[in-house]
């Protein structure tokens, strides 16, 4: 859906993206005092909650750090205010476009006996109210925060990483794609330019960014089956899958979600079906400084499961869950999107 | 004597500027306030030079008219008000919590 943003809106989500771009400058900057102070991975220490209090003792006097935090807290407590705003200015055009949304061929389930998992209810990146904290929160968060800040401010293009992580699977001819934790269906998107024999599935707890996702299937004609479910427990049929796939899903579930996730994929694809799920970068493939500085990033940003997600060994857990010839690793640069990949058995 | 007045003037002066009334937490709440009042300020330079160009393309010499024209009535009574609900606004960011309502 195209949207042309009220001047207010269009400076104030274009200012706060250009403070987040400061705060990166600043990070870089945070590194540089770090390492002035004798840290780096000698002298830091392995124990991460003990690492935290060695380097914020060390960065007491740095001018840098102090001001990135400052910025850091004025982004996170301004974006979803600011982009609620814009939507408010907006609402005369966009109202009656998104209260009607277009006919089409997708379709939205909603099953009566719905269990929402007790994580789901975190806000998420510190968004207000969480994923359904508006009855526009698909639009708001898919476009104005996602393409208008996110997309301006995320290291590379968060667009062609999603490409990156589809072209993954090992395969183009798969008849029936699920795209777990689908969100507004940005992910969905390329899965169905990647896969366009394939029959789109998406499940998503939130029916706000459901309803979206089905808003920008219908606008372009694609017949996608979306369905408000927690991963874990879809519902769906048993073998019913050649892929089961998802895109930055798993960081905001708790280890034991994941498990249960990889448990629900296997026991969703047919034999021989391809798993594919991608991620953020695993601690053990970031130097101690960028760790610290991740693990204290998502503290702040309401990310309670990043540590023990970004710390689980993926491809032992998709082994445990029956997989086969699973593999994990990094694409891109500093090993982002983080993939990991399995078969289920013949 | 005129000498001894002004040196008492000027330690007069000069311990009313060492007077601290912001605790350092406070320090926090007006760092969080200089950032957002640098984002209005953004927003209404973005609007400033959008305007500019919007009027000179309608044949207008925006920054001339401005400087003479003088706000009458009811855009008068608008503004007043915009302004001081952005004073309310700005002061807000430093609490937290919320600003304090009027008894």
């Amino acid at each position: 859906m195209k949207t042309t943003l009220r001047q207010r809106g269009r400076a104030e989500l274009g200012f706060i993206a250009d403070v987040g771009l400061v705060g990166a400058q600043l990070k870089r900057a945070v590194r540089r005092d770090i390492g002035a102070r004798g840290l780096d991975a000698q002298t830091l220490v392995a124990d991460l909650d003990e690492r935290h209090v060695q380097v914020e003792s060390a960065l007491q006097d740095s001018r840098a750090y102090q001001n990135y935090l400052m910025l850091h807290k004025w982004g996170l407590g301004n974006l979803t205010r600011a982009a609620f705003d814009a939507y408010e200015s907006n609402r005369a055009e966009l109202e009656p476009q998104l209260v009607e949304p277009p006919v089409g061929p997708a379709t939205l389930e909603c099953p009566a006996d719905l269990k929402i998992p007790g994580y789901w209810h975190n806000w998420f990146h510190n968004t207000t109210g969480g994923w359904d904290g508006h009855e526009q929160m698909g639009f708001i968060h898919g476009e104005l925060i996602h393409r208008w800040v996110v997309g301006a401010t995320f290291p590379g293009n968060i667009f062609a990483q999603r490409e990156a992580a589809a072209a993954a699977a090992p395969r183009v001819d798969y008849r029936r794609v699920l795209d777990m934790g689908c969100g507004t269906g940005q992910y969905t998107r390329v899965l169905t330019q990647r896969f366009p024999q394939a029959e789109i599935h998406g499940a998503d707890c939130s029916l706000r960014e459901l309803q979206y996702a089905q808003r920008i299937a219908n606008e372009n004609g694609w017949a996608w089956r979306l369905h408000r479910v927690a991963n874990e427990h879809t519902g769906l049929p048993a073998g019913s899958f050649g892929l089961v796939t998802s895109y930055i899903l798993l960081h905001e579930l708790p280890a034991s979600a994941i498990r249960e996730t990889f448990a629900e994929a296997f026991r969703l694809l047919e034999p021989g079906g391809d798993m594919v799920m991608a991620d953020v970068t695993r601690y053990e493939k970031m130097d101690p400084i960028a760790v610290w500085m991740q693990d204290s990033a998502a503290r702040r940003e309401v990310e309670p499961f990043w540590r023990e997600s970004a710390t689980l060994d993926l491809a032992a857990a998709a082994t445990d869950a029956g997989f086969v010839d699973a593999e994990s690793y990094g694409i891109g640069p500093m090993n982002y999107p983080w993939i990991v990949r399995a078969r289920k058995p013949r | 004597m005129a000498r001894s007045k002004n040196a008492a003037a000027a330690a007069a002066e000069n311990e009313a500027k060492e007077l601290r009334y912001l605790q350092s937490r406070r320090i926090e709440d007006l760092a969080q306030a200089f950032v957002s009042l640098a984002s209005e300020l953004w927003i209404v330079k973005d609007r400033m030079a959008v305007l500019e160009q919007v009027l000179d393309r309608h044949g207008i010499p925006a920054p001339t008219a401005v400087d003479a024209h003088v706000p009458q009535g009811e855009f008068k009574e608008a503004l007043d008000a915009e302004r001081r609900a952005w004073a309310q606004r700005m002061i807000a960011a430093l609490f937290p919590r919320g600003l304090p309502k009027a008894d």
